[in-house]
């Protein structure tokens, strides 16, 4: 009987790449690759595993849509995809490395802004005042709108941000901005902070599997070496 | 079918007039001027042009954008009837939500037509296998008075009126009142520095789209004019209280002046009061509920009020008055 190859992603550079190696090097997995760029790698001793190096993103929609079945990636994009996506991919194990937390921020300059009821406050004025919605500028629309649905703010317009999110604010692109932050650093220097219970969510490097992967005996074998 | 034909007949015998609702709504229309409450439930989308538009959540907005696009000023009454779609928020729930409704706009006479809209409503009831019913009524406009009497900041009156109508989040609102949670005075203290650092510059320059003017103003307005009261704690137990009144309509103005006599809570006349209305973030005054038993659980069959702010709020230039009400269909 013919075995199905075990398709595993990680991340395919920066940080991330290399803590994600250091996790099939603790489960004595080593990854075989042509060459540094190569994208496609196997795994010394299993013929039947491939490695794939992928772009973050691209390994919560591929897990999800059964391309590959094991992956690393960050849990802030899994929780961010679609409800049809993230249905049918587990959570295996959340890491301590890769953390950032995806907050609300606002000007500094807003002393009257502390708290998520200020903020909706403050979206009446715009709309009342300026005649317009206020404006956050995210790259994570599907969280940003739970969380403020959850905080009763619902006048407000998400404007796109695909990068440096937090310029948004300074270039008047939007009023405040929801973004991954890990010291705070980035947001300090461009004038931004954080509302208290602006924390939408905790995030981290995790590793996931396909729900439909995990009924295949291999994978799990592979998963119950990678968690060790 | 046939229960529905027989409800058509009685609205139709009553003067409603059918109508046919458009499928797609803005999204706009939803989220911009009906309090946005709808906006975790919507099926949407955008067009060519990118805009964005909504498989209808609800039957009433539809029938208020239609009432304004066709620019009627007199009295009339529709019914319509069809599905809405909301997603759930559990698997079992169904998100085609089939309803019949009907409306009375532009009233000469809200009372005489809140009765008939009640009393059309029992006669649908009627018509029904159901064994035991309900009615619940009740006046959005008592909690609001009750809410103006308190002392508390004005800001804190404002948004526990215009969280009436949901419920989690007003009791998060109530918890933070009561503890005073939401000022960090650390914080406080630090940003008090800064305003008045910032007042020496030009009150007109604008940071994220917001005046200084308008950020030191209710900054102000929050740490100097708005003293936190000590009876916060008091406040939120009365508000608490309040919702668990439910009675008998002839006992009800009885029970509420006392309850307003007991708390201390004067110059206020009771009608009649009860906790019902708050899931529909549009009514502002008399809402109405009619309560079945299915098979053990109850449910709301009928569910009604007054919406006068609606059409105004969707864009009608006149005040236009609105009563109505729905009957879930997917119950039957």
């Amino acid at each position: 009987m013919k075995k199905d190859i075990i398709n595993i992603s990680i991340v395919n550079k920066g940080r991330l790449k290399t803590e994600s190696e250091n996790v099939f090097k603790k489960a004595k997995l080593k990854i075989l690759s042509k060459s540094d760029r190569s994208l496609v790698a196997s795994i010394k001793g299993y013929p039947l595993i491939r490695v794939m190096y992928m772009n973050a993103t691209e390994i919560i929609e591929a897990l999800g849509t059964g391309v590959c079945d094991i992956g690393i990636s960050g849990k802030d994009l899994w929780r961010e995809s679609d409800v049809s996506i993230q249905s049918k991919i587990s959570l295996v194990k959340q890491y301590e490395w890769g953390k950032s937390d995806l907050v609300v921020a606002v000007s500094t300059s807003w002393l009257d802004c502390v708290n998520p009821t200020d903020l909706e406050e403050i979206s009446f004025e715009f709309f009342n005042k300026k005649k317009r919605l206020m404006r956050c500028a995210t790259k994570f629309k599907n969280l940003t709108n739970e969380w403020m649905s959850s905080r009763g703010i619902t006048q407000y317009d998400l404007v796109t941000s695909l990068g440096a999110t937090e310029n948004s604010v300074e270039i008047s692109k939007a009023d405040f901005i929801t973004d991954l932050s890990s010291s705070g650093e980035t947001l300090r220097q461009n004038n931004l902070k954080v509302i208290d219970d602006g924390i939408i969510l905790k995030s981290s490097a995790c590793l996931f599997a396909g729900k439909n992967s995990l009924k295949n005996k291999e994978v799990k074998k592979i998963l119950k070496l990678l968690i060790k | 079918m046939k229960l529905k034909n027989s409800f058509n007949q009685i609205l139709k015998s009553q003067n409603f007039k059918y109508i046919e609702l458009d499928s797609i709504i803005e999204s706009k229309h939803i989220l911009k001027r009906s309090g946005g409450n709808f906006r975790q439930y919507l099926f949407s989308f955008y067009d060519q042009n990118f805009r964005e538009w909504s498989l209808r959540p609800d039957l009433t907005i539809s029938s208020v954008i239609k009432f304004i696009k066709e620019k009627i000023n007199n009295r009339t009454k529709w019914y319509y009837t069809g599905e809405a779609y909301r997603k759930a928020n559990t698997r079992s729930s169904s998100v085609i939500k089939k309803q019949t409704g009907f409306e009375i706009y532009a009233s000469n006479n809200n009372n005489k037509d809140d009765e008939e809209i009640v009393k059309t409503s029992i006669k649908i009831l009627k018509k029904t296998t159901f064994k035991k019913a309900q009615l619940n009524i009740g006046n959005i406009e008592i909690f609001y008075a009750l809410v103006n009497r308190l002392e508390m900041p004005n800001r804190w009156k404002e948004r526990i009126k215009r969280h009436f109508s949901r419920e989690v989040y007003l009791n998060k609102l109530l918890k933070k009142l009561s503890t005073n949670s939401d000022i960090n005075f650390e914080v406080v203290k630090q940003d008090k520095k800064k305003a008045e650092k910032l007042r020496k510059e030009n009150p007109k320059k604008i940071f994220s789209g917001r005046s200084l003017k308008e950020i030191l103003d209710r900054f102000d307005i929050k740490n100097y004019s708005d003293p936190r009261v000590n009876s916060n704690k008091k406040n939120v137990k009365i508000i608490r209280d309040y919702f668990k009144i439910s009675c008998s309509i002839d006992k009800a103005p009885k029970i509420l002046n006392e309850f307003f006599k007991k708390n201390n809570l004067k110059n206020i006349k009771i009608l009649f009061s009860t906790n019902i209305g708050r899931s529909v973030p549009y009514y502002s005054n008399m809402v109405f509920n009619i309560q079945v038993n299915v098979k053990g659980k109850i449910h709301t069959f009928v569910s009604g009020g007054r919406y006068n702010e609606l059409v105004k709020n969707l864009g009608y230039k006149k005040n236009i008055t609105a009563v109505g009400a729905a009957i879930d269909l997917n119950l039957l």
